[in-house]
């Protein structure tokens, strides 16, 4: 839930008003001069006091990164301009700001989803933190009890190296995409989370308990290792519509379900209509283990974004529910990819996107069988729903099968909210706008259903008000 | 307007096939069945587009790819693609990979035909049923 | 109190559907309505609860004296008007309770009226819950049009062919629960079973877009026997 508009000073001496107290954590205020330079990447590495071998792994990513060329599929990148991005943001400690400047539709939101007055200043970036360390250290005791880890990236690589090193960047290399590379060489904050084996975590783990990194995230980068038997569900984002300073987000999330392994991942995303949030999501999925992405795009510019997973080991699932929603001037260009490695593993892919107001959503999938991967079994389905004449909406789907045994099935369906269904709500009393949003909403619903309960309601709400606006 | 593809992909090499289903106009219904079978080392790689402009209201159209693979060595990339520009549209596919079903095998095989036999009987019946 | 249409003309397109029908609607009384196929029951039924497609030329539908002839459907339904759709539509992801609860308060007692009326209508438990009319049978969709009447509690009802797919058992218990109601109410069908469940207090007939015969029960017999063709 932390992410606001990250505005600090340009000093370079430590807070005093720093409320954290973690004796052994030196933190500075600071703010990179705008353009990628290795100046940059390792003045980063150097505020966190980071270990050389990342430092390295920083560095080698900044070679990937400005070796290859932006890539021309998918959404339009051609107006970022990596040289006016500052790479290194911290936030300040104190108000920054002035909630009567804070857009209405901000604060009208807000309003209607129910987020209370001091949530609400942290979130359009008026004050820097808010006060959960009542929260957070329950949260902490419970969850120490059991072993497990959750804290934040930066922490996580200060007290963990070894269990780090082990596990960063193997699912997605710098090398992967030009974006993964960027995140790479620049990332900041996210979360690290490690469950040992046989430990089930009934709460969602939430972004929003990571007090110790509440920065917002640009280049997050998060990592989660689940042991064999294992069980977490992490949940991310907020429904609150999240201005960011930062325009550009890259995010690298990876993921590691060991044998008979359970993770769900759900992200809700929200971001101001300037951000391009582009993030390269990918879990490995060992024998008989479980993954499940839910992802929820409703904001943004620019989102591309397709969770994947590579099923490594016989009987492994993986499943992929996407919703996206686009409005004026939206593209969300979302899906994902399932590859399947070893013998009689399983993928479900269900996308669902709405385009209203002039905006597009496109999907975009991959499921590859692979020859030694027999007896295995796919299924995709991706409806859209196009609710006026300027919108938009597209499938690209790949489905390459490498051998005789196994099957892969693939439906779409584009349709619009149809008159007729129109009218029987209307004639039970609903106005056209109740009457549509409730059909959204009803479209919607197999994969709202997947999300935690708050976030639900927030989601139904919240797509109530997107439509309502129509404007971009 | 409906049509009917049949694709026997029964060679060892690389098989690129393309289709689209473009609506310019308004009002027009479109039907694509494609049934494909793959053997012998064969590669076969599909694009089907349903491509339907801002113009072309109240359009109808369905694509459907159905591909049996049916030896060890063959395999296939389908590529169904959607790119609706309006929205007084119904426009779905559907696109289907996979073996010959063992069950019907056996049941052929228990009405006296060998493998071969039972094979040949289901892949005619898959090419002409649309 | 009462819905009156008055010298209605309706058509769609060019072509004319209904011609200067004129009738009253009582609140608490039941009217039949029957006709061939194509008579324009339907369309009438439509263009009362305010369907786009059909477009009134001349005359008016006054509901309470308030002329609802311009008025958008929702704003028809709020007045008391309820229309029991002859194929209701499907909604994916959207149940009953949802539907009601979109332009009802409390929730809550929706949910347990629901599930009462669902009991007494003898439909699954669970119905009230699945996604409304979709992989519904035909039988189950008119019960789930009743259960709505009865949530909504409507001034005036039209019934659309509400016995079409219908078992004995099941009309039963739908001619209960519109006998119980204190609407005004318009049964609309071609078979004459529902009609002589409810002893309707007058019957119209519709041919070709205009009414025929305004007549009393007397005629369900009649036209058991000979059909429209004598009408």
């Amino acid at each position: 839930m932390s992410r606001f508009a990250p505005i600090s000073s340009s000093t370079l001496t430590p807070s005093p008003d720093y409320p954290l107290g973690h004796s052994d954590q030196v933190d500075y205020e600071f703010r990179s001069t705008a353009g990628l330079t290795e100046h940059t990447v390792r003045q980063i590495s150097t505020f966190k006091n980071e270990p050389p071998w990342m430092l390295n792994i920083r560095l080698s990513a900044l070679a990937e990164f400005n070796h290859m060329p932006t890539p021309k599929w998918g959404g339009d990148l051609s107006r970022i301009d990596f040289a006016k991005i500052h790479y290194y943001l911290k936030p300040s400690q104190q108000s920054v700001g002035d909630w009567d400047k804070v857009d209405s539709r901000i604060k009208k939101t807000f309003d209607k989803i129910g987020v209370p007055q001091a949530e609400r200043e942290m979130l359009a970036g008026v004050k820097a933190q808010f006060d959960s360390e009542v929260i957070y250290s329950s949260l902490k005791s419970f969850l120490a009890k059991k072993g497990v880890i959750f804290l934040g990236m930066d922490e996580g690589l200060r007290q963990y190296p070894d269990l780090v090193r082990q596990y960063f960047g193997k699912l997605v290399p710098s090398a992967d995409n030009k974006l993964a590379a960027l995140n790479t060489a620049v990332w900041s904050g996210g979360s690290f989370v490690y469950i040992p084996p046989n430990t089930q975590v009934d709460l969602p783990l939430q972004a929003y308990f990571r007090i110790n990194s509440p920065a917002a995230g640009q280049f997050e980068r998060t990592l989660i290792i689940a042991e064999e038997g294992s069980r977490v569900h992490y949940v991310e984002g907020c429904s609150a519509p999240a201005y960011s300073d930062g325009s550009l987000h890259a995010a690298v999330v990876e993921i590691f379900v060991k044998k008979g392994a359970t993770v769900q991942y759900t992200t809700v995303q929200n971001w101001y209509k300037n951000v391009y949030n582009l993030v390269t999501k990918r879990a490995r999925v060992e024998e008989e283990g479980h993954m499940r992405w839910v992802d929820g795009n409703l904001g943004s510019r620019l989102t591309m974004k397709y969770p994947s997973c590579f099923l490594t080991g016989r009987k492994a699932t993986g499943e992929t529910l996407s919703l996206a929603l686009a409005g004026s001037h939206q593209h969300q260009d979302t899906g994902a990819k399932m590859y399947h490695l070893a013998p009689e593993t399983s993928s479900q892919i269900l996308a669902k996107s709405v385009s209203f107001a002039g905006g597009r959503t496109s999907y975009r999938g991959m499921v590859q069988i692979n020859p030694a991967a027999a007896g295995c079994r796919s299924k995709v389905v991706c409806d859209a729903l196009i609710l006026d004449p300027r919108s938009r909406s597209d499938t690209y789907p790949t489905n390459k099968v490498l051998n005789s045994t196994s099957t892969v099935e693939h439906e779409a369906i584009v349709s619009r909210v149809g008159e007729d269904q129109l009218f029987y709500l209307m004639s039970r009393g609903l106005t056209e706008h109740q009457s549509e949003t409730l059909i959204v909403n009803g479209f919607l619903s197999p994969i709202i259903k997947q999300i935690p309960l708050e976030y639900a309601v927030e989601m139904n709400r919240l797509v109530d008000l997107e439509m309502e606006g129509s404007v971009g | 307007m409906t049509s009917t593809k049949i694709i026997r992909a029964d060679r060892p090499k690389i098989y690129y096939k393309d289709f689209t289903l473009l609506h310019s106009i308004p009002g027009a219904t479109k039907r694509l069945n494609i049934r494909a079978i793959v053997q012998n080392g064969a590669d076969l790689h599909i694009t089907g587009s349903i491509h339907i402009l801002p113009q072309a209201r109240n359009s109808d159209s369905f694509l459907d790819i159905r591909v049996l693979i049916l030896d060890e060595k063959s395999r296939a990339d389908i590529r169904p693609q959607l790119e609706i520009q309006t929205s007084d549209v119904k426009a779905s596919h559907a696109a289907t990979i996979s073996p010959v079903d063992p069950e019907q095998i056996f049941y052929l095989q228990a009405r006296g035909l060998n493998y071969a036999q039972a094979q040949k009987l289901i892949v005619a019946g898959f090419l002409s049923h649309a | 109190m009462s819905l009156i249409i008055s010298h209605l003309t309706v058509q769609v397109e060019s072509k004319i559907l209904l011609s200067n029908i004129s009738f009253e609607l009582k609140k608490g009384e039941t009217v039949g309505l029957m006709g061939p196929n194509g008579s324009g029951k339907s369309s009438l039924a439509l263009t009362l609860m305010g369907h786009p497609r059909y477009q009134i030329t001349s005359g008016g539908i006054y509901l309470d004296r308030k002329d609802i002839s311009k008025l958008p459907p929702d704003q028809r339904a709020k007045l008391g008007l309820f229309l029991g759709f002859q194929n209701p539509s499907a909604l994916p992801g959207v149940n009953v309770r949802q539907l009601i609860t979109s332009t009802h308060k409390s929730a809550l007692s929706i949910k347990r009226q629901a599930q009462k009326l669902a009991k007494n209508l003898f439909l699954e438990q669970e119905s009230t819950n699945r996604s409304l009319n979709l992989d519904f049978s035909g039988g189950e969709k008119k019960k789930m049009e009743v259960l709505q009447m009865d949530l909504l509690n409507p001034r005036y009802a039209i019934l659309d062919e509400i016995d079409s797919g219908l078992d004995l058992d099941a009309l039963r218990l739908i001619s209960s629960s519109i006998k119980k109601s204190s609407a005004g109410i318009l049964v609309i069908t071609h078979y004459p079973r529902l009609l002589k469940l409810l002893s309707p207090n007058r019957i119209l007939i519709l041919k070709s877009g205009t009414i025929v015969k305004f007549a009393s029960s007397d005629i369900i017999s009649q036209l058991e026997k000979s059909g429209y063709s004598h009408i």
